[in-house]
């Protein structure tokens, strides 16, 4: 999930290419709704979004979720200025394909 | 309360006191001229009384003289032995009585002839009543009738017919026998035709036997005579004259009958009884007439005579009796009066007085009091307000002497200050133009400043925003760069690789320079956050070498690192993994191939000293500064050379000074620099920022505990204190642990559900 449809495609692209199945949202309330129609097991999400924050989704997911959804936040800010309570992985941008990847792997085993 | 008014109240008290003085005074000099008037009445009564008892006793020793002489008649001597020789002397006597009651009272028997013509009865007549004698001299007779009875009781001689022969039986007769004499009330003499009064006398012959009784019989008139000529004496016509005889019978009065009905009523005849003599006030019987004022006196006698109970009073009207005390009486309300008035007067007059000047001596005060010292003492007089208001008016004068005093005083220094103020006024003008031309500097530099200041934070907003804004967009690009260069969409050709790889290159370049300046940005506003943790530096220092030692090993550049047993301290592990790889790097870029370059750490005891020691080119000593500011570079034709932002070495000096380390750099020319920094072991002496262990240990360890179970795992027991010094630091209140939950299981301090997998379970 991330407002920037370049960014967006280029993690779903990658993850496709490792045969993970995926959709792509663009802001909060649309991910909201995908996940609750859909089964996901894990969640790349960008923090700096317009309208409802990354931390916001985050929350919101785990109130409904609890940890069966797994949460990456993938984020232009550095890792010291994010509070990662409700996450479960962090990824700085510009990311690495491989971390990407991995942290997949990882999450989802 | 106005002084006139005390002043009247005083004198009004004053005045009060000699009222009631004065009223008692009257009163009881009222009671003792009442005392003298009444005791001059009394007088009066008993000269009055006095001279009725003298004129009775002369008329009884009138009667007693003549008394013996007829006591030693022969006529008597021999009815006396003819009646002495008689058998029956009583029957003698009835039977003459008996004739002499049946004649008429115009007829004379032979008997009575020859007794009325006997020679003694003829001696009475002419000597004793000597009649023509008293009516010459008085105009009426003394003694209205005499007849004398020997021892029998029958009668000698007679001067007048009487009306009985036999005299015994009469009280008059019986009392003179036994005391010598009788002196009667008055009576109403048939006979006589007059009020009259009877003289009785004891007769005695030679030898002292009872002869028989002389009786005269006394007109009233002469004592109505004595009280008249009494009354008129006085000329006083208030006055009534009364006497009364023992029974409070009228004897005779010079007027008013009321007052005689009120004595014959016996009203008054109790208090005329009290004493021998007095005076006292009675109300008149009649309502119309006033009271009346009433002095009395009883009879006292004269020589043998004791006195007969008469009482000699006289009346008066109360008004005119006791005039006196009724003029002292308005006499004295008129002096009060006048006093009244006087006191009234003097008060006013005293109150003008000593006003005046007071009120004069106020007006001057006020005077004073509003400043007019020049004000006049109008209070001239020697007494004490005189004195005041002289005192006053030295106290003016002195107030006025020192006034001007002060006055000439002021004006020398206010002459004084108008010229230090002129003066001043100069230089205060010219430190005016001074002055302004400084304020216009400095608001000058003020707005400059200001300018500067928006300026910087225009260019940190700015850095910041575009920093992201550019960096976002390299995301994609490094991403399906690197996609097309794993081949994912298909096989490549060198050419193309070698394309890519450039733009690759190129973008991890860009990457740098945008996270560089966005590092230097948020150092320069304050805002570079930083993740402190526990840990080892040498740690850190090891991977930096180990992954820069490919580079290194390109060039042909050896190196290596010497580590002390550094303890662990807390630092931001990445950020100071960024200085040293910096530092390596920049030694690499500088040294030549076939360097050295050697990473040292050392135990300094309270900080550990890392040096990063090369064998480059070395900087020259006024550069070594110079390299730490940001932008800079020694040499502007290096940027090309050797490739970099020139921001690296900055951000190195921010992120030190935010562990309250020191970062310097030591070169010689052609030999080397050795660059050096310092991390002080207690992040405790650490300000700005960063501040650890806000909480007590405890709390922070209980707050882990809390956080971990929350997650659904479980403390094994007696670790918490291992897990406190190992891992846990607050920063700010905040909680901070950087420890995986699957380390955490390793090494045995919790005991965790179904996760294993690596997991960050916090951070602030």
């Amino acid at each position: 999930m991330d407002d920037q449809r370049d960014v967006a495609g280029t993690i779903s692209t990658v993850l496709k290419k490792h045969g993970y199945d995926v959709e792509t949202a663009y802001d909060g309330n649309e991910c909201l709704q995908k996940v609750e129609n859909g089964r996901f097991r894990l969640i790349f999400l960008d923090i700096m979004l317009p309208g409802m924050s990354g931390d916001a989704i985050a929350k919101e997911l785990r109130k409904t979720y609890d940890s069966k959804i797994k949460i990456v936040y993938v984020t232009i800010k550095p890792k010291a200025e994010v509070d990662i309570t409700d996450a479960d992985g962090f990824i700085q941008k510009p990311f690495k394909i491989r971390e990407i990847i991995r942290e997949a792997e990882v999450m989802i085993a | 309360m106005k002084y006139l008014h005390k002043l009247l109240m005083g004198f009004s008290i004053a005045f009060l006191f000699v009222a009631l003085t004065g009223t008692v005074a009257m009163y009881l000099s009222q009671q003792a001229l009442k005392e003298s008037i009444g005791n001059g009445f009394i007088e009066l009564a008993e000269e009055a009384i006095d001279k009725i008892d003298r004129s009775i006793s002369k008329r009884i020793e009138q009667a007693e003289a003549y008394a013996i002489n007829v006591a030693g008649d022969p006529d008597l001597r021999e009815s006396n032995t003819r009646f002495a020789a008689m058998d029956d002397v009583q029957g003698y006597i009835d039977e003459q009585e008996r004739e002499w009651r049946a004649a008429k009272s115009d007829e004379l028997t032979p008997f009575m002839q020859a007794l009325i013509l006997n020679p003694l009865s003829r001696e009475i007549r002419d000597e004793f009543l000597l009649e023509a004698f008293y009516r010459e001299k008085y105009g009426y007779p003394v003694f209205a009738e005499a007849f004398a009875t020997n021892a029998y009781g029958a009668v000698v001689a007679l001067s007048n017919r009487t009306s009985d022969y036999r005299q015994d039986d009469e009280e008059w007769w019986q009392k003179a026998k036994e005391a010598g004499k009788y002196v009667s009330d008055f009576n109403y003499d048939e006979s006589a035709g007059v009020y009259s009064l009877d003289i009785a006398v004891r007769m005695e012959d030679t030898e002292g036997n009872f002869a028989g009784v002389f009786k005269a019989v006394l007109n009233i008139r002469e004592i109505v005579d004595i009280a008249t000529v009494v009354h008129l004496a006085e000329h006083n016509e208030e006055m009534d004259f009364r006497l009364l005889d023992r029974e409070g019978r009228t004897i005779t009065a010079t007027d008013d009958y009321e007052v005689m009905e009120a004595f014959a009523s016996g009203r008054l005849l109790p208090r005329l009884s009290a004493a021998t003599a007095g005076f006292f006030t009675a109300k008149s019987s009649d309502e119309r007439e006033g009271d009346e004022f009433i002095s009395y006196a009883h009879s006292r006698g004269s020589g043998e005579y004791a006195g007969n109970g008469w009482i000699l009073v006289i009346e008066h009207e109360k008004e005119h009796a006791l005039q006196p005390i009724y003029r002292l009486r308005a006499i004295l309300v008129i002096i009060a009066g006048m006093s009244v008035l006087v006191v009234v007067v003097i008060c006013l007059y005293l109150y003008a007085i000593v006003s005046t000047p007071i009120r004069r001596l106020r007006k001057a005060t006020e005077q004073v009091a509003k400043g007019n010292l020049s004000v006049k003492m109008p209070v001239e007089s020697h007494d004490e307000l005189g004195l005041l208001a002289a005192d006053f008016k030295k106290m003016v004068v002195a107030l006025d002497a020192s006034r001007k005093e002060l006055d000439a005083l002021n004006k020398g220094l206010q002459n004084k200050i108008e010229e230090g103020t002129k003066e001043a006024r100069k230089t205060a003008e010219e430190a005016e133009k001074a002055k302004r031309a400084t304020l216009n500097m400095m608001d000058d530099l003020t707005e400059a400043m200001e300018k500067q200041k928006r300026l910087e934070k225009i260019k940190t907003e700015f850095l910041s925003v575009t920093s992201h804004e550019l960096r976002t967009p390299i995301t994609p690009m490094s991403s399906e760069v690197e996609m097309l260069l794993g081949e994912f969409f298909g096989k490549l050709t060198d050419e193309q690789k070698k394309s890519l790889e450039l733009v690759q290159r190129n973008i991890t370049h860009l990457d740098h320079l945008i996270s560089d300046i966005l590092d230097i940005s948020k150092l320069e506003s304050g805002n570079m956050k930083f993740l402190m943790k526990k840990g080892s530096l040498v740690a850190v220092l090891q991977d930096v070498v180990e992954t820069m030692k490919i580079k290194a090993n390109e060039r042909n550049i050896s190196l290596t690192l010497k580590a002390d047993a550094i303890p662990e301290c807390v630092f931001d592990h990445d950020r100071i993994a960024q200085v040293a790889r910096n530092l390596v790097n920049n030694a690499i870029k500088f040294t030549d191939s076939g360097g050295e370059i050697t990473v040292e750490a050392i135990n300094q005891g309270d900080y550990a000293l890392m040096k990063v020691s090369d064998t480059g080119i070395g900087i020259l000593k006024e550069d070594q500064e110079k390299i730490f500011r940001p932008f800079v570079q020694v040499d502007s034709s290096m940027s090309r050379n050797y490739e970099g932002s020139g921001l690296g070495l900055a951000i190195c000096k921010g992120i030190i000074a935010n562990h309250n380390g020191r970062i310097w750099a030591e070169s010689e020319i052609g030999k080397g620099s050795v660059f050096q920094f310092t991390i002080p072991y207690k992040l405790s002496a650490m300000k700005g920022e960063v501040e650890l262990f806000n909480y007590s240990e405890e709390e922070a360890l209980n707050r882990f505990m809390e956080d971990i179970k929350k997650k659904g795992y479980r403390i094994v027991q007696g670790k918490e204190k291992e897990l406190l010094g190992g891992n846990v630091i607050d920063t700010k209140g905040k909680l901070r642990y950087d420890l995986s939950l699957k380390d955490l299981e390793e090494k045995g301090y919790i005991t965790g559900e179904d996760n294993h997998q690596q997991e960050h379970i916090g951070s602030g």
